[in-house]
C-alpha cells in the first residue's frame, strides 16, 4: 500500500497556513509559525483549507477489523489520545501512568454544542498489514499513509512502527483553533523515512542523566520520528551501569550510588523506547575511555614512568588474557540485557603512550611481532572484542577508528563516521562496503550563538563522491550530545529542537533543504514541544508560543 | 566590614567527588574547594578547622532591628536555604557541645529599616562595586513572572543588586501601562504575554525584599515597532524609492523609529515616563539609546522630516539626535528621574545631565579577553559621567568548551567572564575611578525564554557577580572554577537549574532526581502574584538528621544582603552558645 507510487507522484507538496488568529503580516521582527503542519516534512502531503473540529467526546480511534494488532498499538492509541486531548497532563501521564488528568487545564475549549454546526472528525481508522514485531530493528518498515478527507480518517501502515509514525503525524495535524477548539485540515499524506537509522546520542558518563530525563528525551525523539537512542552509558568519568555480573563496576565507578542505572531502570527505559519504536543502541566504549572501569577491576594498562608503575592507568590491557575473559562475561551480559541486534563497541580515541610505557605490553608486542606499531595492538584488541561480541549473536556498531585500523569486522557492522572532512570519510568507509552512519556535522554539544541549526540542516549524509551502491550503504546518522557541559539542567533545552532539524534531514526527502522554508514549521514544532511539556528552547530568534514554559 | 572573624564550619556532608580531568588528556590543576566555599568571595574571611554543629531546623536568627519586614522576610526566606526541604539531615553527635544555636544580626551605624535599597556612593569596603546588575530582555521572548522572581532569588544568592529590565522593544510591548493600555493590548505577543500592573508591583516588591533595585528601560526612539501597533502616529514612516512604508533589509523596518518631529511623541513619553517613575521606586530610568543609528536612514528617507529639519535649521543627523535626546532628558529633569543611557548617546556627543549613568556595551571581539572597551571607561568617566560596564558580559553569546592556560584548562565561558578586570587599563583620576559604578551581565532575549533562562544565566553570571563584589586580587580562575562548581551545587539545592561547568555531579538533589528541589514550593512562585509569599515551614523531623553544609556561605549571604540593605558600614555577627 505504501508502494502506491502513482499516488505519490500525483500529490503535491503544499504548505498551508490556516486557521488560528491571523498573525501580523508586516511584522518581520519575529518568526511566524505555521499552524497544524507536521515535522519532519512528510514525503508527500496535500492539504486544503477545509477544517474539521476535533473533540474528545466525539472522536475515537478504531482498529480496522482486518488489521493486525498488539499491545504496542493499544498503548500507542491510548498515548496519542491523551497527547491530543490532554497535552498539559500528558508528560506526567507517560512518566507515571497513575497520575491524573488535569481537568481544569485540559478542559476542552469548546463544547460539542459550540461545534454543532461544524463538521467534526469522528474517527481515525487504523490498519496494520503485518503482525507486530516485538522490537524495532534497522530493517523495520516505518512507512504509512494518512488520509483525512471525511469525518472518518484512515491510517494505513505495513508495520506497527509505521502506524506509530503515522499517529505522530496525525497528532501534529491537529492544532488549537480559536473557533473550533481543536481542528484538523483535510489532508492526505504518503510518508516513509529517507534513512533507516535516525539516532540521538546522549552521554551519561560525564554527567549522569536520570531515567526520568532520558524518558523525556525519548518522548522528544518520538515527536520528531527519531528511532535510535544511542546510549553512551559509560566513559572515563563514571560507570553508572549496574552490572549483574560485576556490580562493583558501578559500585566504585559511578559518581555515587544515586547516580546508577539499575537493571529495572534499564528495562523500563528499553520498554519506554520500544513503545515509541525507538531502538536502544548501548555503547560500551573500549579500549580507551575506560578509566571508570578500572576502579575495581584490574583490566586497564598500568602506566610506567622511570621504570616503575606510576599509579596512572591507560586503555584496556590487551596483553593479559584476563582482560578478554572479563570482556567476554561483560558482553554476554550486555547482549542479554539489551535486546537490540546491535551493540556499539566504541573504539575511538585510543592513546598509545601508556601502552608504550608498560614493559608487559612491550613484551607482548614483541611476542606478537607487532614491532613498534601500536595500531596493530589496537587492531588485535578490537579483533578480540568484535569476535567476543560476534559470538553472542549480536551485530555491532563502531566508531570509524576501527575501520581506519583495518580490524576485520562482520559484514553487517555499522560504522559511525565522526571525523572531518566527512565527505571523504563517508566515501572511504562506504567504499569498503560497510553500512555507515554520519555524525560529524551533528555534534549538538558544540553550542554557538544564533540560528546554528541551519548548519545541521544543510549537512547531508549523501553529500560525498561515490556510486549509488555506496550511497545505499549510508543507513542514516546521529545527532550527538556529549556530556562535558550537559546534565539534567540543560540537556533537553540544548538538544531540542535542534536535534529535530537532524531528524528532518534524515526522514524527509533529499530536496527538503531550504532553512527559510523550514523555519516557520520548526517554530511551530518548538511550540508543540512546549505544549507537550517539553522545554524546547527558542532557536529562530524572537518569537512566542501560546503555551510558554514557566516552571 | 567584618570585625570579628567568622568561625567557619567545614563539614563534608554534601560532597562531590574530586574532579580530576575534563578529559583524561586534560587533567585539571587548581585548588579544589570545600563544600562551604563562599561565592562571591568575601573581602575578609578567616576560616578555622573547628566544627560547629547545627540541629536540623534549630537555629535562632534574630536581629536588633525589629520590626523590619526586610529582615523578617529574609530570615523566613533563608529557612529552606539553611535546611533544604528534601535532604536527609543528620543530628549532631550526642557527645558534642559544639552546637550553633543562634545567629544575631547586628546592624550598626544606621539602624533604621529602609524601604528600598538605594544606590549609595559612600559605601566603602564591601562590595567593590556598587552597581552589580543583570539585564533581562522580555521583549524578544516573554519571560514568565515566576521565573523572573526565581532569577531575582539567584541574583540575591550572588549578591547582585540591580535588575535592569529591558521590557519593551520592536518585537513586543508586554508592559501594561495604565495610561496607555493599548500599548500592550496590541503590542504584546498575546494577552497572555503581558505584565499586568500587579505583576510589575509584585516583581518590584520581591526585588525590594532581596535588596535589589529594579531599573526599567524604555528604549526610544528606535526599537519601537511594537508601540506603533497601537500608536502608529508616533512612528516614522520609512520611505524608499519615493514610496512610504518601505523596509530595507538589514537597515530598518518600514515603521520602527519614533518620529522626532511629532509632538505626540513627547506628550506620550512625558506621560509614560511619569507613570514608570511612579511605579518603580528606583530613581533611575534607562532610556536606551535615545538615539538610533537607523534614524540616519529615516531622515534621509522621509521627506517630511527632511523638510522639517530645513525649516528648523537642524543640519545634521547628530543634531536631530540631540534634539530628540534633549527633549526626553527635559522630561526626565521635570520628573526628577536620573537617566541611564547606552553609550551610543555619548558617542553622538549629546550633552547629558550630571549624574547620568552611561552604559558601555561596545568594544568586544571574539577574542577571549580583550579590553577594547577600556578606553571608553577612561573617557566617559573622565568627562564626569557615571559609568557601568557590559561589553565583556553579554551572556547570551554562548560558547562551547574550555580555555587552555599554560598550566591547565578552565571552562571557557567562565574564564571569559571571570578574567575581566574593569580597571586593568584604567588611567583616570581617583575621582573618575569612583564614577565607575560597576557593571551588568546582559542576557538579550533572541534565543532565551522560560525554557532556558536560568540554565543559560547560571552559574556563568556568578563570575560577573564575583568580579564586581570581591577584591580585584580574587582573580585566580583555575582555583575559582572549583569554588564556582561548589556554588553550582548550592544553586541546585535551592531549586535553580544551574548548568555544569566541569564534569562531575552534585548529589541526589540534581534535577529530575528523587530529591530535586526544582519544583519545591519553597523555591518557586505562582503565576498569580497574590500567592507568591514563601510560606514553607521547615519540617524538623527528629528521625531525620542533618549535618549542615555551607552554613558559613549562607550566613554571609544573609549577612551581606542585610549589610547592603541596611546601608551600613560596620556590623558584627556573634554566635551565642
Amino acid at each position: 500500500m505504501h508502494s502506491s507510487a502513482l499516488l505519490l507522484v500525483l500529490l503535491t507538496v503544499v504548505s498551508h497556513s490556516h486557521g488560528k488568529r491571523p498573525r501580523d503580516p508586516l511584522n518581520s521582527f519575529y518568526v511566524q509559525a505555521t499552524v497544524g503542519y507536521p515535522w519532519p516534512q512528510p514525503q508527500a502531503i496535500h492539504t486544503t483549507p477545509q477544517q474539521y473540529g476535533v473533540h474528545p467526546a466525539a472522536f475515537h480511534f478504531l482498529v480496522n477489523q482486518t488489521s493486525q494488532t498488539c499491545d504496542l498499538l493499544t498503548s500507542a492509541l491510548d498515548r496519542y489520545y491523551k497527547l491530543i486531548f490532554y497535552p498539559y497532563s500528558y508528560l506526567n501521564y507517560i512518566l507515571d501512568p497513575e497520575s491524573v488528568i488535569d481537568e481544569i487545564k485540559d478542559k476542552p475549549k469548546k463544547t460539542l454544542f459550540d461545534l454543532r454546526d461544524t463538521p467534526l472528525l469522528k474517527r481515525l481508522n487504523v490498519y496494520i498489514q503485518e503482525p507486530c514485531e516485538r522490537y524495532p530493528t534497522l530493517e523495520s518498515d516505518e512507512s504509512y499513509t494518512l488520509t483525512v478527507t471525511s469525518d472518518s480518517a484512515m491510517l494505513e501502515a505495513v508495520s506497527i512502527w509505521g502506524a506509530i509514525r503515522g499517529l505522530e503525524t496525525f497528532s501534529h495535524l491537529i492544532y488549537p483553533d480559536d473557533n473550533l477548539g481543536l481542528a484538523i485540515n483535510q489532508t492526505t499524506i504518503i510518508d516513509f523515512p529517507r534513512f533507516q537509522h535516525r539516532g540521538l546520542l546522549l552521554d551519561t558518563s560525564r554527567h549522569f542523566i536520570s531515567i526520568k530525563t532520558l524518558k523525556i528525551n525519548l518522548e522528544a525523539m518520538s515527536s520528531s520520528k527519531m528511532n535510535v537512542f544511542h546510549f553512551h552509558i559509560v566513559d572515563d568519568q563514571s560507570f553508572p551501569y549496574e552490572s549483574r555480573s560485576f556490580p562493583d563496576l558501578s559500585g566504585a565507578g559511578a559518581y555515587n550510588q544515586d547516580h546508577v542505572y539499575s537493571q529495572e531502570d534499564i528495562a523500563s527505559l528499553i520498554e519506554f523506547a520500544r513503545q515509541r519504536g525507538i531502538r536502544v543502541l548501548v555503547e560500551f566504549d573500549s579500549p580507551g575511555h575506560t578509566q571508570s572501569w578500572g576502579r575495581v577491576i584490574d583490566v586497564l594498562t598500568h602506566c610506567y614512568s622511570g621504570g616503575k608503575p606510576n599509579n596512572e592507568f591507560g586503555p584496556m590491557d590487551p596483553s593479559r588474557n584476563s582482560t578478554f575473559s572479563f570482556l567476554k562475561e561483560m558482553f554476554s551480559e550486555v547482549a542479554n540485557v539489551f535486546p537490540d541486534h546491535y551493540v556499539h563497541l566504541g573504539g575511538d580515541e585510543v592513546d598509545f603512550d601508556c601502552w608504550r610505557s608498560n614493559p608487559d605490553v612491550q613484551a607482548f608486542m614483541k611476542q606478537m611481532g607487532f614491532g613498534n606499531d601500536y595500531s596493530l595492538l589496537e587492531q588485535y584488541y578490537m579483533q578480540n572484542v568484535v569476535d567476543i561480541v560476534g559470538s553472542t549473536g549480536k551485530g555491532y556498531a563502531v566508531w570509524q577508528e576501527i575501520i581506519d585500523n583495518n580490524v576485520t569486522v562482520k559484514a553487517d557492522t555499522v560504522v559511525e563516521v565522526w571525523k572531518d572532512p566527512y565527505p571523504d570519510e563517508l566515501a572511504r568507509v562506504t567504499k569498503l562496503g560497510y553500512r555507515t552512519l554520519l555524525s560529524t556535522c551533528w555534534y549538538l554539544n558544540y553550542i554557538s550563538y544564533g540560528k546554528d541549526w541551519v548548519n545541521y540542516y544543510k549537512c547531508d549524509p549523501h553529500n560525498f563522491p561515490g556510486t549509488d551502491a555506496q550511497k545505499k550503504l549510508v543507513v542514516g546518522g546521529e545527532a550527538c550530545m556529549w556530556g562535558e557541559y550537559i546534565d539534567a539542567t540543560n540537556v533537553i533545552t540544548t538538544t531540542w529542537p535542534r536535534a529535530a532539524t537532524v531528524a528532518e534531514r534524515l526522514w524527509s526527502a533529499a530536496n527538503v533543504t531550504d532553512p527559510n522554508a523550514a523555519t516557520p514549521r520548526l517554530e511551530e514544532h518548538r511550540c508543540r514541544y512546549l505544549r507537550r511539556g517539553i522545554p524546547a528552547a527558542p532557536v529562530n530568534g524572537p518569537s512566542y508560543c501560546d503555551f510558554e514554559f514557566n516552571r | 566590614m567584618l570585625h570579628r572573624s567568622l568561625l567557619l564550619l567545614y563539614l563534608a556532608v554534601i560532597t562531590s567527588s574530586e574532579i580530576l580531568f575534563l578529559a583524561v588528556d586534560l587533567p585539571l590543576k587548581g585548588k579544589r574547594s570545600p563544600p562551604n566555599a563562599i561565592w562571591p568571595h568575601p573581602q575578609e574571611i578567616q576560616i578555622s578547622n573547628d566544627l560547629l554543629y547545627i540541629r536540623p531546623g534549630h537555629i535562632m536568627i534574630s536581629s536588633d532591628m525589629e520590626p523590619c519586614d526586610i529582615i523578617a522576610k529574609a530570615i523566613q526566606r533563608y529557612q529552606p536555604v539553611f535546611f533544604p526541604p528534601k535532604l536527609t539531615m543528620h543530628q549532631p553527635p550526642a557527645d558534642t557541645s559544639n552546637i550553633l544555636r543562634s545567629l544575631t544580626l547586628n546592624v550598626l551605624d544606621n539602624p533604621q529599616c529602609e524601604q528600598y535599597i538605594q544606590y549609595n556612593s559612600n559605601e566603602t569596603c564591601n562590595p567593590r562595586f556598587q552597581h552589580r546588575g543583570v539585564l533581562l530582555d522580555s521583549s524578544r521572548h516573554f519571560l514568565p513572572v515566576p521565573l523572573i522572581k526565581k532569577n531575582l532569588d539567584v541574583m540575591a544568592y550572588n549578591k547582585l543588586n540591580v535588575f535592569h529590565w529591558h521590557f519593551v522593544d520592536n518585537q513586543s510591548f508586554p508592559f501594561e501601562s495604565r495610561t496607555f493600555p493599548n500599548l500592550s493590548r496590541q503590542g504584546a505577543f498575546s494577552s497572555d504575554h503581558v505584565y499586568t500592573p500587579e505583576d510589575v508591583t509584585s516583581i518590584i516588591e520581591h526585588a525590594r525584599l532581596l535588596g535589589i533595585r529594579v531599573i526599567p528601560e524604555i528604549d526610544t526612539p528606535g526599537h519601537t515597532y511594537s508601540w506603533g501597533k497601537s500608536m502608529p502616529e508616533l512612528i516614522t514612516v520609512c520611505w524608499a524609492n519615493g514610496k512610504p512604508y518601505q523596509a530595507i533589509y538589514g537597515q530598518h523596518g518600514e515603521m520602527e523609529i519614533f518620529n522626532p518631529i511629532e509632538p505626540r511623541v513627547y506628550s506620550t513619553m512625558d506621560a509614560l515616563l511619569r507613570e514608570v517613575k511612579s511605579i518603580f521606586p528606583s530613581n533611575y530610568i534607562h532610556l536606551g539609546n535615545i538615539e538610533s543609528i537607523v534614524s540616519n536612514f529615516v531622515r534621509r528617507s522621509n521627506p517630511n522630516i527632511s523638510r522639517w529639519m530645513t525649516d528648523n535649521k537642524i543640519n545634521s543627523t547628530r543634531d536631530l539626535h540631540s534634539y530628540y535626546a534633549n527633549r526626553i532628558l527635559d522630561i526626565m529633569r521635570n520628573i526628577s528621574a536620573i537617566p541611564i543611557v547606552w553609550q551610543d548617546v555619548w558617542d553622538e556627543k549629546v550633552e547629558l545631565p550630571p549624574g547620568t549613568i552611561v552604559q558601555i556595551w561596545k568594544g568586544t571581539s571574539d577574542d577571549d579577553i580583550s579590553d577594547e572597551w577600556a578606553p571608553y571607561l577612561n573617557e566617559i568617566a573622565g568627562q564626569g559621567y557615571n559609568v557601568i560596564l557590559s561589553s565583556p558580559w553579554y551572556i547570551n553569546y554562548i560558547n562551547y568548551g574550555h580555555y587552555r592556560t599554560n598550566t591547565t584548562i578552565v571552562n571557557l565561558e567562565f574564564f571569559k567572564y571571570y578574567e575581566v578586570e574593569p580597571l586593568r587599563d584604567f588611567s583616570g583620576s581617583d575621582d573618575a575611578k569612583i564614577r565607575i559604578l560597576g557593571g551588568e551581565a546582559c542576557l538579550w532575549g533572541e534565543f532565551v525564554d522560560g525554557t532556558n533562562l536560568l540554565a543559560r544565566l547560571w552559574p556563568k553570571t556568578a563570575a560577573v557577580a564575583e568580579r564586581l563584589w570581591s577584591a580585584a586580587s580574587v582573580n585566580n580562575s583555575k582555583d575559582a572554577q572549583f569554588r564556582l562548581d561548589v556554588h553550582r551545587c548550592r544553586l541546585l539545592r535551592r531549586g535553580i537549574p544551574a548548568q555544569p561547568i566541569l564534569n562531575g555531579y552534585c548529589g541526589n538533589y540534581e534535577l529530575s532526581m528523587p530529591n530535586a528541589m526544582i519544583n519545591d514550593p519553597a523555591f518557586n512562585y505562582d503565576i498569580s502574584p497574590a500567592t507568591d509569599l514563601i510560606t514553607t515551614t521547615i519540617k524538623s523531623n527528629s528521625a531525620t538528621s542533618y549535618l549542615f553544609d555551607a552554613i558559613s556561605s549562607m550566613i554571609t549571604s544573609i549577612f551581606a544582603s542585610l549589610l547592603l540593605l541596611m546601608n551600613i558600614t560596620l556590623a558584627t555577627i556573634s554566635f551565642k552558645y
